[in-house]
């Protein structure tokens, strides 16, 4: 399962949504979901042996750099909260997965440092270039996971 | 001469973004804020000039957590404005889908967001890593109330197939069919979450409150009714801005509503109160048992009310399901003119009205959310329960307002809108 996490609206955190929608496009052998609600994850960490997530990060490189972490394996720094609705963000969502048991057997974060997450549509620049980029390693990536 | 300042920089386990500042000066308090910084968000400015069918789908952006509330409050104004009655197979498949946002909503506040605060934890991760199993429950509750609202809705959130006159399309009998064991056990684990914060210790606080909500001649309030208030007064939906007016404040970017100047409570505690006949009897003695009376005036008691609607909604949706029929489709006839609908929100009333043009275009529209309607009684609440609990530190007392804000699960990204958008250049 690939998810796309972000909000459409907000300039580069509408990443992973635009980028799910490409790899859809690719017609790939697993599921590809859309996700604006970041506690929609939950259901997903229950069910799937393996999964994907697609986000826009920040203070992880230059902007438009490419990222990747192994989170059954790495730990995400804290991130403050009030940045989402009722302050969830991923590391509370994966610390909440982790105290439930119900992690999954795999689970990839892909993204791009962002530049601008104010309100209005788009990506920026170097974020919108790099995004095919993305999509490509993604796919490379999980090329051994478990079809649902 | 001694003062003392409370702050909470930010609001956490709310919707949306706010602040605190409480000032002390010889034990009384010279200043209580509520700040709303939250950007506003000019829905209203954005709904003029739209075709009348685009507007339950651009309200319901409004909210990621209560978007059926409001697609059904803008679906009820549009089709009192054009007449029209879809039946009574839409009425019905319309309270399944509100009761799957109540199941939702209730059950992500009550255990992830509200519990920890009785329990003694600072968040509901924390609380996951002591009592997992209990979180399980919540989050299996959540996850049906979603399925109900994604099967007739089309999706969990921010729905598709919900328009004026009814449904883009009728969910089959074998899709609501399926939704009935999902209920059967989400009515055992409502029964379980009562049972659970029946335990909770409550803070003692009483206020005064003037209770509104609507009332039903049958029905626990969701989509229909008479406004009515607890000092014996009612009207229909046509007359709220008669009574309710919204206005601004500098301290926030949402309206504060008030009744003729003075502040109002909506949401479940006035819910209950007004509708405790309309519970059943086998609700009304489990709400006994957890220690409710027919009216509680004590805030912090909302999360058993709470408590007490999510098995109600449970309870209701299984009902619903299983007498489903498909509702025949409806034709819409657009006609000009104006009105109003109240719909009961998990959070209160939430009131929409709108003009429509003989072309069927908004020419006006007029929201007020809920977490609007309760500002003022959230600021009065603190200010009764700092002047009862002056002998407190800092921190716990700060801790106690959080908690007091969080007794209304406010959405202040719902309440953060203007009636107006002028620009002055």
């Amino acid at each position: 399962m690939i998810l796309g996490i972000g909000n459409q609206l907000r300039g580069d955190d509408g990443l992973g949504p635009q980028a799910a929608l490409l790899i859809q496009q690719a017609k790939p052998q697993w599921p590809v979901r859309q996700l604006s609600d970041l506690s929609g994850v939950l259901d997903y960490l229950e069910e799937s042996a393996d999964l994907c997530l697609l986000d826009c990060l920040q203070g992880a490189g230059p902007v438009g750099s490419l990222h990747s972490f192994d989170l059954l394996k790495q730990t995400l720094p804290p991130i403050r909260v009030g940045w989402s609705s009722h302050g969830f963000n991923l590391p509370a969502l994966l610390g909440l997965s982790r105290h439930l048991g119900q992690q999954p057997r795999r689970l990839l974060l892909f993204g791009l440092e962002g530049a601008c997450f104010a309100i209005g549509q788009g990506l920026s620049s170097p974020v919108a270039a790099n995004l095919e980029t993305l999509c490509r390693r993604v796919i490379t990536e999980v090329q051994d996971f478990k079809p649902l | 001469m001694k003062t003392r300042q409370i702050k909470v920089d930010l609001l956490a386990r709310v919707e949306g973004e706010g602040r605190l500042e409480v000032s002390l000066k010889d034990n009384r308090i010279t200043d209580l804020s509520l700040h709303i910084f939250e950007e506003p968000r000019y829905f209203e400015a954005l709904l003029e000039g739209r075709e009348y069918h685009e507007v339950p789908d651009m309200t319901s952006r409004i909210c990621g957590i209560c978007p059926v509330a409001y697609q059904m409050s803008s679906i009820h104004a549009l089709e009192r404005i054009f007449g029209l009655d879809p039946g009574p197979e839409v009425r019905a498949l319309r309270r399944l889908i509100y009761c799957g946002e109540w199941i939702e909503s209730h059950g992500l506040h009550i255990y992830l967001l509200h519990a920890p605060d009785f329990l003694g934890y600072p968040s509901g991760i924390h609380l996951s890593q002591a009592a997992p199993e209990v979180v399980k429950a919540g989050l299996q509750l959540k996850k049906i109330g979603n399925q109900i609202v994604q099967v007739v809705g089309g999706r969990e959130i921010h729905m598709i197939n919900l328009k004026v006159g009814g449904f883009y399309r009728a969910p089959s009998r074998a899709e609501i069919k399926a939704l009935q064991a999902p209920l059967e056990q989400a009515v055992t684990l409502a029964r379980e979450c009562l049972a659970w914060v029946g335990t909770f210790d409550i803070p003692p606080l009483e206020r005064d409150y003037h209770f509104v909500a609507l009332r039903h001649p049958s029905e626990y309030p969701m989509n229909e009714g008479t406004l009515t208030s607890s000092k014996g007064l009612s009207w229909e939906p046509a007359a709220f801005e008669d009574h309710f007016v919204e206005s601004h404040v500098a301290r926030s970017n949402a309206l504060h509503s008030s009744y003729h100047g003075e502040s109002y409570l909506v949401g479940p505690l006035a819910r209950y109160a007004l509708n405790y006949d309309r519970l059943g009897a086998e609700i009304q003695d489990l709400a006994r048992q957890v220690g409710l009376r027919e009216v509680c005036r004590n805030p912090f008691e909302s999360i058993k009310i709470r408590a007490v609607e999510l098995l109600f909604a449970c309870v209701e949706a299984l009902r619903l399901v299983q007498g489903y029929e498909p509702p025949p489709p409806v034709e819409v006839k657009v006609k000009p003119g104006a009105a109003a609908a109240i719909t009961e929100a998990p959070r209160g009333l939430l009131y929409h009205r709108y003009q429509v043009s003989e072309a069927g275009l908004v020419e006006k529209a007029n929201i007020v959310p809920p977490t609007s309607q309760n500002l003022r009684s959230i600021e009065e609440d603190l200010k009764a329960l700092i002047e009862s609990n002056l002998e407190l530190d800092d921190e716990p007392l700060r801790l106690l307002c959080e908690q007091a804000i969080r007794n209304y699960d406010p959405c202040i990204s719902c309440a953060t809108h203007f009636l107006d958008l002028k620009v002055q250049r």
